[in-house]
């Protein structure tokens, strides 16, 4: 049954016990033996022409979607994914618990009690666009929707 | 049987450890910005943000249109800016929401401005987002 997963392909936790931000083997598996990506797979987009009020309604006070403007494409990891920035939130949640932080890939350039003051902080030091983030005091629970 | 196909111009991989579906956002306004993580949220109704980053942004919160939200079992307040949205290779311009509550700390991008504009798929199992814009 193609649900079940052998036990063989499942993966454990790093010795450590620090979580592995690598593809889980299965999951690699599972993308090799596709091939193709969905994005690659076909050329029709099929319009949601019956949804169209439906989306006039929503969108009623808001610029209409032709706002949506491309921009430079993000890189699938380092700085446009902030991937770095979001590891060394990781290694340093509990040090820096309830504090503002401002960082540039894994530099901390700066760190305070709000936002304003570490985005003034960290351009003052010549980052122009740190990622700024606020650490909560306690491990997040399970978020359960809105 | 009808087979449907989407085609996106962006991919984006996120970390499936942290909470929710995370992506970096850029918020511009004035000639300010900042950019923080945000949760991509399809049932959240509008962008809301932490008051702190409309703060950095130089922006009078409270000045905004108010807003009550509901959620699961209570409710809060937020305010209203027009604001730009930079994030996975787009850009909106929407009105955003900002927490009254200086305690709430959660970042989402939901319908209203910004996933009313993409052409947005998910495969959570490969940790993958796609995006495009809605008239790309």
């Amino acid at each position: 049954m193609r649900n079940i997963i052998h036990p063989s392909l499942l993966t454990s936790a790093t010795p450590e016990g620090r979580r592995s931000t690598r593809v889980p083997r299965v999951r690699r598996e599972n993308q090799r033996r596709r091939g193709t990506t969905l994005a690659a797979l076909g050329s029709r987009v099929v319009s949601p022409a019956q949804n169209v009020r439906k989306r006039r309604a929503l969108s009623e006070g808001c610029p209409s979607p032709g706002s949506v403007r491309r921009i430079v494409p993000p890189k699938l990891d380092g700085t446009g994914a902030r991937r770095l920035e979001q590891d060394w939130l990781d290694q340093h949640r509990a040090e820096f618990a309830g504090a503002w932080v401002a960082l540039e890939g894994a530099r901390l350039v700066a760190h305070g009690s709000s936002a304003r003051q570490v985005l003034e902080a960290a351009k003052s030091e010549g980052y122009e666009q740190p990622l700024v983030v606020h650490i909560p005091s306690e491990s997040p629970l399970p978020f359960g929707g809105w | 049987m009808v087979e449907y196909t989407l085609r996106f111009s962006e991919r984006h991989a996120y970390d499936s450890f942290t909470t929710g579906i995370t992506i970096p956002a850029v918020l511009k306004t004035g000639g300010n910005k900042v950019e923080l993580l945000a949760k991509i949220d399809t049932g959240a109704e509008d962008c809301l943000f932490e008051r702190a980053y409309g703060e950095a942004l130089g922006l009078q919160v409270e000045a905004g249109v108010r807003k009550s939200y509901s959620t699961a079992n209570s409710r809060f307040e937020a305010y209203g800016r027009e604001i730009s949205i930079h994030a996975l290779g787009t850009e909106t311009t929407a009105t955003v929401y900002f927490y009254a509550d200086t305690t709430i700390h959660r970042n989402v991008l939901g319908r209203r401005g910004w996933l009313d504009r993409l052409r947005f798929g998910l495969v959570d199992y490969d940790q993958l987002v796609y995006i495009d814009g809605y008239d790309s």
